[in-house]
């Protein structure tokens, strides 16, 4: 399985002034959890993605007024990418590595075609993957989880 | 094993009157996506669950600024709920017919006591778990695809 299988199309990409509310229309009207950021319409290099969590975390709980921000303030950066052929394993190594839940997708000429996230991967890869995570998830202790949260 | 062997326990919790800049501010001090919203702190029986997601597709994607708006501006009023002592498997079962990605943990008054977040999990908890999981259901589907006889195409 590769990540042309999982990938949220570019259809809803965005750039760096993009206001938030447009971004998060994009989320809403295209059930993304997450939209990749890209220098222009022009030039469709990817810079990172911007994803709800970020919003909240950045603009919400911060006490800033999303409305009157832009997807600048808010995305994460990213120098990690991965093309629409590359396996789920190494998409999936990678987000390990890198320890980002989400990642850009470029084509051959690095031009940025989608987003995908791990929790696309897992949901789409597999109906019963509730269960399945669930049984797997002692593997981590909360000890774990808080270092991992922290970095 | 039971959710209570698995689950992240005493979860921040908010009121239906929380703001949400508070509320906001909750998920990242607990480094989670989602809060059980309670009746009040005195009694914490859940009446909803708030998400990063209803924060930004129900208000931010309306134009409507979250920093004057309550959990119950945001929140799904509906909360759906295991008791502590439900095993992993029908905590699982109950996640699939719901279509959600987090339950709530009640003990025996129906009182929040726990959280069990398959994104968090999948994400977050273990991220070599998921590296895993993923080359499980890889080599599967694999498998799968080798074993769709040669008339499957034709279907197609």
């Amino acid at each position: 399985m590769r990540v042309q299988d999982v990938m949220w199309k570019c259809s809803a990409c965005c750039t760096p002034d993009t206001n938030l509310q447009d971004a998060a229309r994009m989320m809403s009207e295209h059930e993304q959890n997450a939209v990749a950021v890209i220098e222009s319409r022009e030039i469709a290099r990817p810079l990172g993605v911007i994803s709800h969590n970020d919003i909240v975390r950045r603009a919400v709980a911060s006490g800033k007024n999303p409305l009157e921000m832009t997807v600048g303030d808010c995305m994460s950066l990213s120098g990690v990418l991965v093309t629409a052929s590359t396996t789920v394993e190494k998409c999936g190594d990678l987000m390990e590595q890198h320890q980002v839940d989400s990642l850009a997708v470029v084509d051959e000429m690095g031009s940025c075609v989608g987003v995908v996230t791990g929790m696309d991967i897992v949901l789409k890869a597999s109906s019963d993957a509730p269960g399945r995570l669930l049984k797997r998830a002692p593997v981590a202790s909360r000890d774990q989880m808080t270092d991992l949260y922290a970095g | 094993m039971t959710v209570q062997d698995i689950m992240a326990k005493s979860p921040a919790v908010c009121t239906p009157d929380t703001p949400l800049s508070e509320v906001a501010r909750m998920m990242v001090d607990h480094d989670c996506g989602a809060i059980p919203v309670v009746e009040s702190r005195e009694a914490p029986r859940p009446v909803g669950v708030i998400t990063d997601r209803d924060i930004v597709v129900r208000l931010i994607a309306d134009g409507q600024n979250p920093l004057e708006k309550t959990a119950a501006d945001a929140m799904s009023a509906s909360a759906v709920t295991v008791s502590v002592g439900t095993s992993l498997e029908a905590c699982g079962d109950v996640m699939e017919q719901n279509q959600i990605r987090r339950v709530i943990v009640v003990d025996d008054n129906g009182s929040v006591i726990g959280m069990v977040s398959q994104a968090d999990i999948a994400l977050n908890a273990s991220p070599q778990a998921v590296a895993e999981m993923v080359r499980e259901v890889s080599e599967e589907e694999d498998a799968n695809n080798e074993r769709v006889p040669m008339g499957g195409a034709y279907s197609g």
